[in-house]
């Protein structure tokens, strides 16, 4: 990671605008690996200003992955805030502008999930769902609303 | 003597200053990292931003 992700520009701009970044060494005697159960190395976790987790995931990824997953994960996180609009927003730019990364499904498949929250239209989630089996029809997302009907 | 080493030394030294300027220039700014969790969410909570933690071991 810290030779092709985070010097790409990119990435640095992604995380330099959304985020307050803090690297742990695992092999200090920081108390965060195990507060945080950090057993593997890299270990990517996003917590809010409370220090509470919302998302994390592991092991390398290069810019093109890495950034569609930090888009995901604050959609997710503000998913599990409760905070519809926002999730929908953020998950709306994952499947938009990333729409090739590997985390799109899965960002289609809350964003289903948001818009419903938010409008408490079903067909609003069964739409976003029909769209998941059509756009990514093999990923496991799709599997997961395979009994929507088309 | 030095009338001649000197705008040798000149025409050495000039290419390798603009090279060097021009890579600093299109350098993009390195991530800031916190190294304590609690600078981190003092600054989360004044920027309204999360956190993102990485935990890496050295290599």
């Amino acid at each position: 990671m810290g030779t092709v992700t985070y010097p790409d520009a990119a990435v640095t701009d992604f995380i330099s605008k959304n985020f307050i970044p803090l690297q742990i060494n695992v092999q200090s005697d920081s108390d965060l690996p195990g507060k945080y159960r950090a057993f593997w190395t890299p270990t990517i976790v996003i917590l809010d200003s409370m220090g509470t987790e919302y998302y994390r995931f592991y092991g390398f990824l290069p810019p093109d992955e890495f950034i569609p997953q930090l888009q995901f994960g604050l959609g997710f996180m503000s998913l599990q805030k409760q905070d519809y609009k926002s999730a929908g927003n953020q998950l709306k730019l994952v499947v938009e502008k990333y729409f090739k990364s590997d985390v799109a499904p899965e960002a289609q498949y809350w964003l289903g999930v948001a818009e419903y929250k938010a409008s408490r239209n079903v067909d609003s989630l069964l739409n976003a769902w029909r769209k998941l089996k059509k756009d990514y029809p093999n990923n496991i997302w799709a599997k997961k609303v395979s009994f929507v009907k088309d | 003597m030095l009338k001649y080493v000197l705008p040798c030394l000149i025409l050495l030294v000039a290419p390798l200053a603009v090279t060097l300027a021009a890579d600093t220039k299109n350098t993009p700014p390195a991530i800031v990292w916190e190294k304590t969790f609690d600078d981190a969410v003092t600054k989360a909570k004044k920027a309204g931003n999360p956190i993102l933690l990485d935990f890496f071991a050295p290599t």
